[in-house]
């Protein structure tokens, strides 16, 4: 059953300007989605949509075939949000922060209680409840923000940018936290880090210029590329040459002086060896938003 | 060591918060002390002069209009003058009897204590104060403008205020910017400390003596400007205020003393402040023994008895020492265990002691050898995790974290308070006369008004000898007639007046460019504080956030509100209450159901309203328009989205409407919101009554308005 629809939106934020979203249409349902794309794509701009912050110039947002403007209250109170910004109320503590997004949400004393101090363990800040935002490194605020962002524990999660600036340890913990809640909820991920979604993703859709360029589950995407994406091992010295004739391509490793490089193209390159090669996202990525400055 | 004292000072000048809360206050304090010089005054020290050398040369033969013709200054204003001039060469007479008389009046007392022993309080006192005035030299009395230093000598609040400042500086020199705690000194190295600590105390001392000189030489300034000060080398028992002085002292001495008291008040305060909040470590801990010191001394000052068996209690006393300018025309001895002390000393010996013990608790706790471990706070450090789910409490704390909004609320009731003190009646000669007469004819206006003023003429003029009462009793008549007049015709159009004396009416209907200043001095800092509230949202990026949950449209905008309208609404009522408070103390209950007309000033308009009525509608248009600017900025925060925008919109809207209301053309005025708390004038001028609904009806619908634009901008 679709949770939540997204019907033919397109936002224009200025009459002359093109549309920061075109004829966006999606559905829904429980389980993570990553949304994948260059900067400017869009991204933020239809996450802001599906969370109300923002009209649509055209088309609607349904949650549960409820158009999502006439439920309002309803809709914002099984949302979680983190937005892409890191500036926060300066005089408060990390506390006192996610207390007043308590109040906000609507939490009873007792469940606020109970569920900050959950979140604060969840996201490793316990020890740090008492300190003051503003000297938090740029990591710990962007966990001050997922902690917000789950208070309510919501079925519409959206996530901006969630992982940037966290460290490795910190990024695979909020991976797998998010995963382990993801059943019974809709998450909608922009990230800049495919590794991000690439396992726990349920379906990927890639933006460029406010449109769809692709979307499915990672293996339907995969396999959409896996024509264009080949592999080749050359020796160290002649990767310059291969660099040269395929702008799109990606060092894979390297073995025993010899070099395997992912190439890009939609026809066989024309090189010794050429094998067709198992695809992952990152492939994709390249494969869809090629080196355009070239 | 000079480098590093200028590095502290700069520490706190970059504060642009206690920068602001100084200036405002300062200027809070300044305005508040001239508007009561202005009050004080009524004549020109000039022409003061002027007559005061005829008066000289020509005793006895006065000719008040060829005076005024002759120095162009108003006849009522001579007569005023001769008043003054008549009580201060009376004074001169009264002084040598007074000083001549202490010896005998000493026999008579000693006869009277003669049962209580020669080991007894009283007997001492008695013997102490020959030996007081003993050692007064004879001083020549020089009669001279005095109203100026009547003025100084009025008990100053201004260290309240000195002291507020005084311990945010401490907070903001001992705060460690690395920790989080308010104060985090490390105490490991123990030694080395002492002169950290020495250049923090200087600072403090310096920052203090520099602002607590600065408000008494303001005041002095003022004083002088408005007032006058006579010849400031006469002595200062020359006032006849100061006729129980027993020091040599000219006026000169004593206002240096009044300048160098507030700064002793103002190291001793300092002293403490580091001292409490180095030892007990938390400003909100700290604060609490200061508070409790002051209230209790300011209680025990205020309402003690000087010749009281416990005056220790009231001499003894911060408060006291702040009020040393007034002490010196106090005879009285503090009661030591049955020795009279005199006062000055026994105060000086205490602050002494008290700074002593500051300054050394301060070194030994900065240093780490005296460590106080409260227990509860231990706890309190403990992670907890606990807090408020009131939208309303967190939007307040938002409010009140920036502290403005907090101190000058504090500064309002303090000031507010200080306004019940005028609450007593000051009547002048002319003003009592006048008075007397209109107490007789209080009532309703009629027929039989008019002939008990003429019943009133008769008996009067029978009484009157003196001269000078005689001019002062035609002048008030005069006004009691021409009140009359105006009174019978308001009744004549069928409007049942009733007299009430102007005196009594003016505290409150002429008041008016004192509810401008401060109603507009506390709509533009709660502007400020307001402000943030929203255009932090803005200013963050947070809004989306904030809009996103399920209680961040109406709920938010609503608590955001009414955040405001409290902290509001607890200004302007702390401001307000003592005008109508002193207003009810004088007169009868039953005159504020009286028609408007029958305060003098509004007896030409039509319109049917009482005064109650009048004074309730114009609270209502007052208490909004004051409301509006605060809602302005909120929402022009909300549609401009940038903080420098906004504020210089909304000064420049505020500019504009302060032009509007000080100019005068009473359409603009009223137009403005602000010339709501000029209303008042402005229905005078216009004598209509009809100006304050319209006034009310015209802030309902801005404010409506306003409110309900903000709200469809925000919950788009
Ligand atoms: N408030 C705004 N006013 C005008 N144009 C905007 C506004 N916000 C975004 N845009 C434009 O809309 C387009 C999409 O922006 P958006 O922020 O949605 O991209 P994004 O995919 O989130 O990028 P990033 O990866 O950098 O976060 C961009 O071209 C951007 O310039
Ligand atoms: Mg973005």
């Amino acid at each position: 059953m679709d949770e939540l629809t997204v019907k033919n939106i397109t936002k224009k934020y200025s009459k002359k300007a093109a549309p920061a979203l075109k004829n966006f249409d999606y559905a829904f349902s429980n389980g993570v989605y990553g949304l994948l794309g260059p900067n400017g794509a869009g991204k933020s701009t239809l996450m802001n949509i599906i969370v109300g912050n923002l009209a649509a110039s055209e088309g609607e947002v349904f949650y549960h075939g409820a158009d999502i403007r006439t439920i309002g209250e309803k809709y914002r109170s099984i949302l979680g949000y983190m937005p892409q910004q890191q500036q926060l109320y300066e005089g408060f503590t990390i506390k006192r922060f996610l207390y007043y997004f308590a109040a906000l949400k609507g939490l009873s004393k007792k469940e606020a209680n109970e569920r900050i101090a959950e979140l604060l363990h969840i996201v490793g800040l316990y020890e740090f409840a008492d300190r003051h935002l503003k000297t938090l490194s740029g990591g710990m605020k962007q966990r001050v923000l997922l902690a917000q962002a789950l208070l309510n524990d919501p079925e519409v999660l959206i996530l901006d940018e969630p992982t940037a600036g966290l460290d490795p340890r910190e990024r695979m913990n909020i991976r797998n936290y998010i995963y382990s809640i993801a059943e019974k909820k809709t998450i909608l991920i922009a990230t800049h880090v495919i590794s991000d979604v690439e396992q726990i993703a349920k379906e990927v859709i890639f933006l460029r210029k406010g449109e769809i360029v692709l979307s499915g589950t990672p293996e339907q995407v995969a396999q959409e590329i896996g024509p264009f994406i080949w592999e080749v091992d050359v020796l160290k010295e002649d990767y310059r040459r291969v660099n040269e004739m395929y702008p799109s391509n990606r060092v894979a490793g390297e073995r025993d002086g010899l070099v395997s490089v992912k190439v890009i193209s939609e026809k066989r390159p024309e090189l010794q060896e050429v094998r067709s090669a198992a695809v992952g996202l990152e492939d994709v990525y390249m494969y869809l938003y090629p080196n355009e400055r070239r | 060591m000079l480098n590093l004292i200028t590095a502290e000072i700069r520490k706190l000048l970059s504060r642009k918060f206690l920068l602001i809360i100084t200036v405002v206050l300062s200027i809070m304090l300044f305005v508040r002390f001239f508007i009561y010089c202005r009050d004080l005054k009524l004549f020109e020290n000039r022409d003061y002069q002027k007559i005061r050398a005829e008066y000289q040369y020509s005793e006895g033969e006065r000719d008040v209009e060829q005076l005024a013709e002759k120095h162009s200054i108003p006849a009522e204003e001579i007569v005023g003058i001769f008043l003054i001039l008549d009580s201060q060469y009376e004074y001169i007479d009264q002084y040598k009897d007074f000083i001549d008389g202490i010896p005998k009046r000493a026999d008579n007392l000693r006869q009277a204590v003669i049962f209580s022993g020669e080991k007894s309080y009283a007997y001492r006192s008695i013997d102490k104060c020959l030996n007081d005035y003993a050692g007064l030299k004879p001083v020549t009395i020089i009669p001279d403008m005095d109203t100026g230093i009547q003025a100084l000598s009025e008990y100053d609040w201004s260290y309240l205020f000195v002291a507020v400042v005084l311990l945010m500086a401490c907070a903001i020199l001992l705060k460690d910017e690395e920790d989080d705690g308010i104060l985090g000194l490390a105490q490991t190295t123990k030694n080395g400390k002492i002169p950290l600590a020495l250049i923090k105390w200087v600072t403090i001392i310096l920052f203090g003596s520099f602002l607590s000189g600065g408000i008494a030489c303001g005041r002095i300034i003022i004083a002088h400007y408005v007032l006058g000060l006579g010849d400031i080398d006469r002595s200062l028992q020359s006032i006849s205020s100061f006729r129980n002085c027993y020091f040599n002292i000219s006026v000169r001495q004593w206002l240096a003393c009044i300048v160098l008291f507030a700064i002793l008040v103002s190291v001793v305060l300092g002293t403490v402040s580091l001292a409490l909040l180095t030892l007990l470590k938390r400003i909100a801990i700290s604060v609490a023994p200061i508070a409790a010191g002051i209230g209790m001394g300011l209680v025990f000052y205020m309402t003690i008895p000087i010749n009281a068996k416990m005056n220790s209690l009231k001499f003894i006393n911060l408060c006291a020492l702040a009020d040393v300018g007034n002490l010196f025309s106090v005879y009285s001895n503090v009661d030591l265990f049955g020795y009279p002390v005199s006062v000055l000393p026994t105060l000086f010996v205490y602050a002494g002691v008290l700074f002593a013990l500051a300054l050394s608790i301060y070194l030994l706790s900065f240093s780490g050898v005296l460590v106080v471990s409260l227990p509860r706070w231990r706890i309190q450090r403990k992670l907890r995790i606990r807090g408020t789910v009131s939208v309303f409490s967190h939007e307040l704390y938002r409010f009140l974290i920036p502290g403005i909004g907090t101190l000058t609320l504090v500064g309002y009731l303090v000031f507010s308070l200080n306004q019940l003190d005028y609450g007593k009646l000051k009547l002048t000669q002319r003003d009592y006369i006048y008075y007397t007469i209109c107490q007789d004819l209080r009532g309703e206006v009629g027929e039989e008004t008019l002939q008990k003023l003429s019943e009133l003429e008769q008996i009067y003029s029978a009484q009157m000898h003196q001269d000078m009462d005689r001019i002062y009793y035609r002048d008030a008549m005069e006004q009691v007639t021409k009140e009359l007049n105006l009174l019978l015709s308001a009744k004549d159009r069928g409007v049942a007046v009733h007299y009430i004396s102007e005196v009594v009416t003016k505290g409150v209907f002429e008041s008016s460019h004192h509810f401008l200043l401060f109603g507009f001095l506390l709509a533009g800092v709660l502007s400020l504080s307001a402000a943030p509230l929203f255009s932090e949202d803005w200013d963050t990026g947070l809004s989306g956030l904030v809009r996103t949950t399920k209680r961040g449209r109406h709920s938010v905008f609503l608590c955001r509100y009414s955040v405001i309208f409290l902290m509001y609404s607890i200004g302007f009522f702390g401001y307000m209450i003592p005008y109508i408070v002193n207003w009810i103390h004088r007169t009868h209950l039953q005159e504020w159901s009286v028609p408007l007309q029958s305060v003098v000033g509004f007896s030409m308009c039509k319109g049917n309203m009482s005064i109650r009525g009048f004074m309730i509608l114009w609270l209502c248009a007052a208490w909004l328009s004051g409301l509006i600017y605060p809602i302005v900025l909120s929402a022009l925060s909300g549609v401009v989205r940038k903080k420098g925008t906004t504020l210089t919109a909304a000064s420049a809207i505020m500019a504009v409407d302060f032009l509007c209301s000080i100019l005068n053309f009473p359409v603009l005025r009223s137009i403005g919101v602000s010339g709501t708390y000029g209303l008042m004038r402005i229905v005078q001028e216009t004598g209509s009554v009809a100006i304050v609904y319209i006034s009310l009806i015209k802030n309902v619908i801005i404010f409506a308005v306003i409110i309900m634009l903000h709200y469809k901008k925000y919950s788009e």
